[in-house]
């Protein structure tokens, strides 16, 4: 950038923020708090003071479907930039049933409204799964199918973001035996593109996050090929966790209470499925870098692994039940070592018989 | 009867580098899974860090053991032929498979003569194969998550999109088992043919040679 | 003129209510209460371990999350027969205290506020009157309630939000608050000084409400969805000697948040509900929205304060405020009484449709019968199911759970922290309308409002009160958080069952469970908006909601905001009512 140009955006930058009562100072900190969480380096801040100077605040159409407003709830404890700044300065939040002024036809017409003028250049962010058994009657709103809702707000969306695992990959509803054919978004927009922020909830950093880079950069974050960015879904809990000189060392909690769990050793042997898990809750953590489950003494239950209430579960094994079959982490080991044993018991049996034809003496010729 | 040299020296040191391998994975394998050591013994000792690097070591031996095997299947002598292993595409294959049955059964008293592996055996051991090398690919797979943008993940993250992470640790965890039930067998075995049949069997992975018409 | 007008989606709600009414000549007539979503929770938890059941129900909602993690390892707990230990309970109580305080303030001002407030209108309003009035009431409360006034009350504050709102709806894109035209409303009856008032404190209460709730995360991981629930305890220790547990350091942090919390709510909320109720007292909203003796008020109690405690002597007192036959009675409660009823819910029960079923005995198989979308409007004859909401009922009567419920309960026992404030109200209601405000009015829209002011108020004091008896617990030298003699499933009865009760902001939650070998063999959870959601029943009697919304007038059919203000008076949460 020549200095010029630099200087033209930090005028303009500072009429808009003091017009919003926001002092440069912490909107920098913003911006480069932002820069941390996505791991970019420090020049980010300036592009990101520049992007949002401009004032084009992207319409955003929240849908909810399936869903607890969990993620929702998360939303509203935002912190960096809060909810408040977020739904007045930077985003025009045209929909979200949770909070919206309007009702009935008139909030229908409000999202209509931003369909129209805004074809192609909206952002539809999700919230619940989306039921498909029998023609997606376990979710209407003003009469029309959660499924054609989706096809009709998110056809003509810039880009899509599912929040939480429940429309990331169906979530809690999707469980086993999913009675209502619940799916994610992705299964439903698979020409979309569609940045998927799983979590049971989303930790709100990472929506700002995804938000502020589409704002600053244009583009939607690196992804796994999960659809998960890489900035916050990049590397497994395990591999942060505060406790993992515990795990290295050999220091595990053994009971709920005893000397190890009040001493913050590893949660391994209560199930934490922190091994297998991509999050970054050890990193940025919760509610403004509060805490984060194994901090709170329970183990990780996996809630960013797509399916995870099937394929993570039971919380308190190590290892995962195959739903509908019962095979656990203890019948493995049960039919493991019942294996182990027939083998040992079938050819002593048989060693025993051999020995007698052998003894018998039928065996020479 | 005379001895034939039928386990050429590359089969040998495979055979052998790979049993100690599977029996250190098996052994760390277990604590990993389960940390079975007191804490008060753990204490300061980097107890699961050692069983993970051994177990890694070892990992990093059965992958080339299975690897090197395989490549000696394709330039070894009969016995260690990749044919060897697929008794039952072959007539006389599958006429043998049938008399190893009826021998374990009571229902003849000889096994069929026979210099490389019985047919049964030599199944058996396929399996053991594809086994290892499950485990390898399981293993390796989730030894790459520490850093899925590596190359180690680009190589085998693939086995994620079949399974889970957490039903990739089930069956690696499982197939454990098999291995402790396939060992009692295998010794089993060993003593049958070396016992019963005298064909010095048992000692043959040691020296090379067995007893027989070659 | 009779003619039937719909709203869905219902918003500033959780989840998907849809409302059908009929207005004749500028009032309600008749109305059906219908949720339009279901997942089947119960049927997927079937199978699975009970110990894990607290994670998976507390999905039902987001909102009053934990509170379906209380109800359900309370209700593990009733069916193994386990003892939790005193800091468990204390920190369980504190979680729920601070759960409740949040979740009202919200409500009131970011689900229920914009019935009753007109942020356009605030455009117009002077900031030095506003700072006037704002002083004025915060002198006057903050006497009664022992707090100095609010700092921000000058007439440059309000200054500054009026522009900040300003240049917002001077863009022209409204957002949230779009379209434009239905801030024209001619039930707005707010001076424009209280409506700018109002919409500041609607940020600043956005802005409070995600630091209070900090005491989630400090007790619990993170909020929302806590992460620290055990059947027979907490996962969070206590240890005054450890950074990895409950020690000085957090307790410090959870004090100075309560702090924060009760000075919000002693400062703003209440003042600001005292200000704006009269004007609405005044257009006869204290009148409007009881239900004319169609349902009864239930509450069972909670809050225990020692372990093992029976729930008789629980600090929330359970009792049953009975409008049968017209007069106000206060009867006993028992957990055989309830039952539930899918008469006109889009379920089957194996004996037929037409009588409840018990909880423990309770069915959930589905059974749409509604229109094919997409549709305009339900099905809602005589005979016609139009819910996924079931239909629960005390007795055989319908019931409203919630504040409102719970204050009556413990005013007609006399308990005197909640009677003193119920007076406390009343009379200053009707000082500032005077028009003679008496209990009889409570059965409102506005009574209900009310109440959940009045519950915020003693609740943000007893968790303090709670945090102070952690402490002396931990320094008599008690550290349990877990009583892990059950934890073992195979410990456990081939065969148990157990239910688990729990105030929820919203109402009286219970979680009923069957367990078979260790596994969940039936689950159901009668949730309080399943009770004031609810559809009719087999004889045809209405739920709250339907019943509460006849008489209400509509000014304006094209925009029934009467109908959000009586609904939103009960602060529905339809995830949780269907689950
Ligand atoms: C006979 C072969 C093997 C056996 C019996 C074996 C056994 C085991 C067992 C029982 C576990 C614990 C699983 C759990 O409970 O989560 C494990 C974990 C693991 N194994 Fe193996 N394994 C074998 C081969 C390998 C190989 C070849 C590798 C390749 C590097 C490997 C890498 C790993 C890794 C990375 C883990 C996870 C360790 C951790 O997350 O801490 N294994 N293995
Ligand atoms: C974990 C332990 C072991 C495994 C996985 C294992 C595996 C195998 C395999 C795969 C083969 C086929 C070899 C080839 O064709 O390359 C084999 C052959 C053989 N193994 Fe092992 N082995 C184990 C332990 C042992 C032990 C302890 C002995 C010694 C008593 C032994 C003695 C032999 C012999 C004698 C043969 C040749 C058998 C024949 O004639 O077919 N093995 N083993
Ligand atoms: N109804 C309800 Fe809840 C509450 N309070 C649950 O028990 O809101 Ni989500
Ligand atoms: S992902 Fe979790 S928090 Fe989000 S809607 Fe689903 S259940 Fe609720
Ligand atoms: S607590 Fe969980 S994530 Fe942390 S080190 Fe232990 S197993 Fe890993
Ligand atoms: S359970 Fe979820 S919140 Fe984080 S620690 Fe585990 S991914
Ligand atoms: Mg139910």
């Amino acid at each position: 950038m020549t200095k010029e140009k630099e200087s033209t955006i930090a005028t303009a930058l500072e009429e808009y923020l003091e017009g919003r009562g926001v002092s440069r100072r912490s909107f920098l900190t913003f911006c480069s708090s932002m820069a941390a969480t996505l791991a970019l380096p420090a020049s980010f801040a300036d592009k990101a003071a520049a992007a949002i100077a401009e004032d084009n605040r992207p319409p955003i159409i929240w849908l909810e479907f399936q869903d607890c407003a969990g993620d929702t709830e998360s939303f509203l404890r935002a912190s960096r930039p809060t909810a408040a700044e977020l739904v007045l300065d930077y985003l025009s939040v045209d929909y979200h049933e949770t909070i919206m002024a309007a009702a009935g036809h008139q909030a229908e017409a409000a999202r209509q409204k931003t369909l129209d003028e805004w074809a192609g250049k909206y952002i539809v962010i999700v919230e619940g799964s989306i039921p498909t058994a029998q023609g997606g009657i376990h979710c209407t709103i003003a009469g029309h199918t959660a499924m054609d809702i989706l096809q009709k707000v998110g056809g003509g969306a810039a880009a899509v973001i599912a929040v939480g695992t429940c429309a990331t990959s169906g979530g809690i509803a999707a469980a086993h035996p999913n009675p209502t054919g619940a799916v994610g978004v992705k299964e439903l927009l698979p020409n979309k593109p569609v940045i998927n922020l799983p979590g049971c909830p989303m930790n709100v950093v990472n929506l700002t996050a995804t938000i502020v880079h589409y704002l600053t950069f244009g583009t939607l974050p690196t992804t796994d090929k999960l659809g998960r960015p890489l900035f916050a879904y990049g590397k497994r809990i395990h591999d942060n966790c505060e406790r993992r000189a515990h795990f290295d060392q050999g220091q595990y909690v053994e009971a709920w209470g005893d000397a190890g769990h009040r001493q913050g050793w590893c949660l391994y042997k209560m199930g934490c499925k922190g091994p297998a898990t991509f999050h970054n809750c050890p990193t940025v953590k919760w509610n403004d870098g509060q805490s984060w489950p194994v901090q709170a003494g329970h183990g990780c239950v996996g809630c960013s692994e797509p399916g995870f209430w099937d394929t993570m579960g039971p919380f308190y094994d190590r290892l995962p039940n195959v739903p509908g079959f019962d095979i656990t982490d203890a019948t493995a080991t049960k039919v493991g070592l019942g294996l182990t044993a027939a083998a040992a018991a079938g050819f002593a049996v048989h060693g025993v018989a051999k020995t007698m034809t052998l003894r018998s003496g039928d065996d020479e010729e | 009867m005379k001895a034939v040299k039928v386990w050429e020296f590359p089969v040998r040191v495979i055979h052998w580098t790979n049993f100690l391998a599977i029996v250190g994975l098996c052994v760390t394998g277990a604590y990993i899974h389960w940390p079975y050591l007191a804490t008060s013994l753990a204490l300061d000792a980097w107890t699961m860090n050692t069983a993970r690097f051994v177990h890694l070591i070892c990992g990093w031996t059965l992958m080339l053991g299975v690897v090197g095997r395989f490549a000696w299947a394709l330039i070894g002598n009969e016995y260690a032929s990749l044919k060897s292993f697929f008794p039952f595409l072959t007539v006389k294959g599958r006429s043998d498979l049938v008399g190893v049955a009826k021998y374990y059964s009571f229902m003849s008293k000889r096994l069929p003569p026979n210099l490389g592996h019985n047919a049964l055996a030599a199944i058996a051991y396929l399996v053991m194969f594809i086994l290892m090398a499950f485990q390898v690919v399981t293993g390796f797979a989730m030894w790459a998550q520490y850093d899925p943008s590596g190359t180690a993940f680009k190589l085998f993250g693939w086995v994620f999109d079949i399974a889970s992470n957490s039903y990739v640790r089930l069956a690696h965890y499982f197939t454990m088992f098999v291995f402790f039930a396939f060992f009692i067998n295998h010794i089993y075995a060993m003593w049958i043919a070396d016992i019963a049949e005298k064909d010095g069997t048992a000692g043959s992975m040691f020296s090379g040679y067995k007893y027989g018409e070659e | 003129m009779s003619k039937k007008i719909v709203v869905d989606p219902v918003t500033r709600i959780e989840g998907h209510l849809r409302i059908e009414a009929v207005v004749d000549n500028g009032k309600i007539v008749d109305a059906w209460s219908s949720s339009t979503m279901w997942r089947g929770i119960e049927n997927i938890l079937k199978g699975r371990d009970p110990r894990e059941a607290w994670y998976w129900t507390q999905r039902f909602c987001g909102v009053c999350t934990t509170v379906h993690s209380i109800a359900s390892i309370r209700a593990v707990e009733d069916a193994i027969d386990v003892t939790v230990p005193l800091n468990a309970e204390l920190i369980r109580n504190i979680i729920m205290g601070i759960q409740s305080v949040q979740d009202h303030v919200i409500h009131f001002y970011h689900l229920h506020a914009l019935d009753w407030v007109n942020i356009v209108g605030a455009l117009s309003a002077d900031p030095k009157k506003t700072s006037d009035l704002a002083s004025a009431i915060g002198n006057k409360y903050g006497k009664i309630l022992g707090v100095a006034p609010y700092a921000k009350n000058s007439a440059d504050y309000f200054a500054t939000v009026q522009k900040r709102v300003g240049e917002f709806v001077n863009k022209g894109r409204l957002g949230l608050f779009a379209p434009g035209e239905i801030w024209s409303h001619p039930a707005y009856k707010l001076p424009n000084e209280a409506n700018l008032m109002a919409v500041a404190h609607y940020l600043e209460a956005l802005d409070w409400q995600k630091e209070i709730i900090k005491i989630h995360a400090i007790l619990g991981s993170k909020n929302p969805h806590p992460q620290s629930f055990l059947v027979g305890g907490m996962s969070i220790p206590v240890d005054p000697n450890s950074q990895n547990a409950i020690n000085a350091d957090k307790i410090a942090h959870i004090k100075q948040l309560l702090k924060q919390a009760a000075d919000f709510v002693k400062q703003i909320y209440i003042p600001d509900l005292l200000a704006i109720a009269p004007f609405y007292v005044k257009e006869g909203w204290a009148g409007i929205g009881g239900g004319q003796g169609e349902f009864d008020f239930l509450s069972f109690g909670d809050f225990p304060t020692e372990a093992g405690q029976k729930r008789e002597n629980f600090w929330l007192k359970p009792g049953l405020v009975s409008l049968k036959d017209g007069d106000i009675k206060l009867l006993p409660v028992n957990p055989d009484d309830i039952s539930e009823f899918v008469t006109h819910s889009w379920y089957n029960y194996d004996g037929g449709d037409d009588k409840g079923l018990h909880p423990f005995d309770g069915e959930t198989t589905e059974n749409y019968t509604g229109p094919k979308p997409p549709y305009k409007e339900l099905n809602t004859g005589e005979n016609d199911k139009y819910s996924w909401v079931k239909a629960p009922r005390y007795a055989g009567r319908p019931a409203e759970v919630g504040p409102l419920a719970r204050m009556l309960v413990g005013y007609l026992q006399g308990q005197s922290e909640i009677k003193g404030l119920v007076d406390l109200v009343l009379s200053d209601l009707s000082a500032s309308t005077g028009i003679k405000v008496g209990v009889p009015h409570l059965f409102s829209t506005l009574g209900r409002t009310a109440a959940r002011g009045i519950e915020t108020l003693i609740m943000v004091d007893k968790t303090s009160e709670w945090v102070d008896m952690l402490v002396a617990n931990i320094k008599a030298g008690d550290l349990r958080v877990h009583a892990g003699e059950k934890w073992d499933p195979s410990d456990w009865p081939s065969k148990c069952k157990g239910v688990g009760f729990h105030e929820a902001p919203r109402g009286m939650l219970s979680h009923w469970i069957n367990i078979e070998d260790g596994k969940i063999a039936n689950y159901q959870a009668v949730v309080p908006s399943t009770w004031n959601a609810s559809p009719r029943d087999a004889t045809g009697q209405r739920g709250p909601y339907e019943a509460a919304l006849i008489g209400t007038p509509i000014a304006d059919e094209n925009q029934p905001l009467e109908i959000l203000r009586t609904i939103h008076s009960y602060d529905p949460c339809l995830a949780c009512a269907v689950h």
